[in-house]
């Protein structure tokens, strides 16, 4: 059985606690704090020896609030002792007097809000081509904030020897939670050692978040000097950690007589939380997303993100292409209703690479259509579409219908590797290279040395059977070393995508040098390879034709099959087609149950969850069951893979999160007749729709 | 303080056991804690996501909803206990099978739960396995992987007890 964080506790260890604002927004003109017990101690703000901001992918906020709230559940002091009970009763007795702000936030866009920062794409003459439409096509899309639910809550171990710190810790980038701790407590980078526990499937809610509570644990363990636990409770990560932001996206869309986009207009908002990215990454896939995977003559899209009192916003699997796709695909929907074309001729007829100006894009179409067609196929598509078309014309309102409801929709989308690179970049200046190393033990044993962590994604699985193949070897025969600082390289974050992009192709350097150093030398045999950022870059500044935008990109196609009661507007999913261009295939199998999964959890984001930012909903939230779908209600899963023999291997963990929301609300929209704009749909969502 | 601490006697993986606590500890920090059983995990504390379950008295239990007055001469079997059953060891296997591709954290509450179908029914349907899964929670997804791997289990085991009828 697997150790996670929760497991670990070390002998003589204190626990940790946090106080926490009970208040929103407010400037602090007193925080008094009890006379603590013997063998109890505190940090506030001011105690901190380093920087006091921690920052990760370009995200940065305070580890203790010092003299505002921007949030409810703000930490502002850390208590750590003994007994639980005792440091309950502690924080209970903490006075803190704050001058209250009301605080902002969003909801319909008309302010007053703080903008933060601004991104601007443009080509062709918009203004013109909108000037000349014959029609004007509107609409607004909404994309709740959501919760990762991991299902170990975030948590660190300290130990602080009054040399060396060690931490053990639920994070999925370790060496990046060594940097932020080494400057936090102002200690060079060999006093500080990180080792990451196995860990929950984390959705990416394991980076920023990590840092955080690791920061708190190493300042309470640096001052008590004494080991620490320091574990959230359920409550307090829900409803306090970074979460996925909220995005309002409008579309406007200028068409021609015949319906065909001559021009688009994008606006984006997003919820940037208290403490927003200054370089989003988000919204920059979101801006360079917002009109999915057709082509449009002349574009403008403007992305922005609002400073609002939310708890800090933080990385999301496919945060920003997401949502942008979302408001593009279901936009789109409303474009075939126009051009009286059904959802995959009026794609295939729309696709980049089929008109004059596809500027980066051109040659995806070959793969686009291949998976678009393969998913109309095996899901029976156009038939299906058609008659539930009919059966909706045929009927006069849905609480009129004595059956159930049936819609069936589609989408298309891509993940590439825009962001993988980027990404790294932006952890920290100073780590620009990844590394891996890979030992040849006697036995012909072999040990993979990286950091990625595997965090239910199934990376050290696509490892071991990837050097099985290369090496010839039995998979059994090859293990990953358990990630310590001390103990294995830099290889950069952990997310699929990033160690199928970047960990793959180093992995099969380092399998060729072994090949080659077995004919000259016994075991223990030693290969480490690395890249650089700058090389990493290369291929992207057209260097290497071969791997253009084009080449890196996955293409998914999903449809999605619906059935609604028409009285309590439950909707419950009967199918799921998923046709996958995902290049090279390091393993089938692994890779067909991550898509699985993946397409579950997706489902999930499109049904059941929204984070509301209140306590009184979201403690409601805590006790429900409609965050993950269970096991009754997994829907008929059909995950085709079409593999290309040449080209790189390519991520893909992204594509269910991508196709699957659009295609449910589209199914969601044809079943009942009703343009529904958000996600997630629950039936009050529905109830909203018809009653507008 | 004496008056908040009551004195139990229960079966505990096979095993007579005796506990001073507070009447209203719950029994995941008794197995946690107390016992050293960390195979029981706690996921949502509000008994929803099911990586908590524990056998009681043969039911499967969300252990972080019971109160340690309700063990009194109750029978207590958890992951660990179930784990060291011969019945079980097929699906141990096939759950070390699919462990490649899935974090784990659900791993010992499904099983428990598979644990309570199992003892009752030897070759149960996907349906069956579904719904006995239905109060587990997988951040994973893994579902499908799970209710094949009980499958399998069972088509062995299936096949083994048909080839050793055909020799006998």
């Amino acid at each position: 059985m697997q150790t996670f964080i929760h497991d670990i506790s070390p002998k003589r260890a204190l626990r940790g606690i946090v106080y926490r604002s009970p208040f929103r927004k407010g400037k602090i003109t007193g925080l008094r704090v009890p006379a603590l017990p013997k063998g109890y101690s505190c940090v506030q703000a001011r105690d901190i020896p380093g920087k006091s901001n921690l920052s990760c992918a370009g995200y940065s906020l305070p580890i203790l609030g010092k003299s505002e709230v921007h949030y409810l559940g703000e930490p502002l002091i850390l208590f750590c002792g003994p007994d639980p009970e005792v440091l309950a009763e502690i924080c209970a007795s903490v006075e803190l007097k704050l001058k209250e702000e009301s605080p902002v936030e969003y909801k319909d866009l008309s302010g007053p809000y703080r903008e933060g920062q601004i991104i601007n794409v443009a080509h062709g003459d918009v203004d013109l081509a909108f000037s000349l439409a014959d029609q004007i096509v509107e609409g607004e899309y909404r994309i709740a904030r959501q919760e990762h639910f991991y299902p170990d809550t975030q948590g660190t171990v300290a130990d602080w020897d009054g040399k060396n710190l060690s931490l053990y810790a639920a994070t999925q980038d370790p060496f990046g939670l060594r940097s932020a701790i080494c400057r936090c407590l102002d200690l060079a980078p060999r006093k500080v050692r990180v080792v990451a526990v196995p860990m929950g499937n984390s959705m990416e809610g394991k980076l920023l978040s990590s840092f955080l509570v690791a920061a708190q644990a190493s300042l309470l363990a640096y001052t008590a000097a004494k080991p620490v636990v320091l574990i959230y409770n359920r409550e307090e990560d829900l409803l306090f950690s970074p979460k996925s932001p909220e995005f309002l996206i409008r579309q406007q869309t200028a068409l021609d007589r015949e319906g065909g986009a001559m021009a688009v207009r994008v606006q984006i908002f997003m919820d940037g939380g208290c403490y927003p990215p200054k370089d989003c990454e988000a919204l920059r896939q979101a801006v360079h997303s917002a009109w999915g995977a057709y082509r449009v003559p002349n574009m403008e899209v403007t992305g922005r993100t609002l400073v609002t009192d939310f708890p800090p916003i933080g990385s999301f699997r496919a945060s920003g292409r997401a949502q942008a796709i979302f408001a593009a695909e279901l936009h789109s929907s409303r474009l075939e209703e126009i051009a009286h074309l059904d959802p995959y001729t009026w794609k295939k007829e729309n696709l980049v690479g089929t008109g004059r100006k596809e500027g980066p894009n051109r040659g995806l179409r070959p793969m686009a259509l291949a998976v678009l067609e393969e998913v109309t196929r095996i899901s029976d598509f156009t038939r299906k579409y058609s008659a539930y078309s009919a059966v909706k014309k045929r009927r006069k309102t849905i609480d009129q219908s004595a059956y159930l409801l049936r819609g069936i929709g589609m989408s298309l989308a891509s993940q590439d590797a825009e962001g993988i690179w980027e990404c790294l970049h932006s952890i920290e200046e100073t780590r620009n290279t990844c590394t891996l190393k890979l030992v040849l033990e006697r036995g012909k044993r072999v040990r993979i040395f990286t950091s990625f962590v595997d965090c239910g994604m199934g990376i050290h699985a696509l490892f071991i059977h990837r050097v099985a193949l290369l090496l010839d070897l039995d998979p059994s025969k090859i293990s990953v070393q358990p990630v310590d600082t001390q103990e294995v390289p830099d290889t950069g974050q952990t997310t699929l995508a990033r160690a199928v992009a970047v960990g793959l192709p180093l992995l099969e350097q380092c399998c060729q040098s072994l090949q080659k150093k077995r004919k000259i030398a016994t075991a223990p045999i030693e290969v480490r390879r690395s890249v650089s950022l700058d090389e990493l870059r290369a291929p992207r500044r057209g260097k290497d034709k071969s791997r253009d935008g084009g080449a890196e990109s996955a293409w998914a196609a999903t449809v999605v099959e619906v059935e609604l009661d028409p009285v309590s507007f439950q909707s419950i999913c009967r199918s799921v087609w998923l046709v996958v261009e995902a290049g090279t295939i390091a393993h089938q199998k692994t890779t067909l149950q991550i898509l699985e999964g993946e397409t579950l959890r997706a489902l999930g984001s499109s049904q059941l969850q929204e984070y509301r930012g209140t306590i009184s909903d979201d403690r409601k939230r805590c006790s429900n069951t409609d965050l993950i779908p269970g096991a009754e209600q997994v829907p008929e899963i059909q995950v085709l893979l079409l593999e290309t023999q040449e080209g790189p291997m390519k991520g893909y963990e992204q594509l269910p999160h991508l196709g699957v929301p659009p295609a449910y609300a589209a199914a969601v929209s044809q079943a009942t007749g009703l343009y529904v704009d958000q996600v997630p749909i629950t039936a009050e969502v529905i109830q909203q729709c018809l009653e507008m | 303080m004496p008056g908040n601490v009551i004195k139990l006697r229960f079966t505990l993986n096979e095993k007579q056991v005796l506990l001073q606590c507070h009447p209203g500890t719950r029994l995941l920090d008794i197995l946690r804690h107390d016992f050293g059983l960390k195979g029981t995990r706690e996921g949502c504390s509000q008994g929803e996501c099911g990586a908590c379950l524990v056998l009681m008295n043969g039911l499967s239990v969300n252990s972080c909803l019971i109160p340690a007055f309700a063990l009194t001469d109750s029978e207590i079997l958890t992951i660990e206990g179930i784990l060291s059953l011969k019945s079980f060891t097929d699906i141990r296997k096939s759950f070390a099978d699919i462990q490649t591709y899935r974090c784990g954290f659900c791993s010992s509450g499904m099983q428990v739960a598979l644990a309570e179908l199992l003892l009752t029914n030897r070759e149960p349907n996907a349906e069956e396995i579904r719904r006995a899964l239905s109060g587990n929670l997988c951040a994973c997804g893994s579902y499908n992987g799970v209710v094949e791997a009980v499958l399998q289990s069972s088509s062995r085991k299936r096949r083994y007890g048909r080839r050793r009828s055909e020799r006998s």
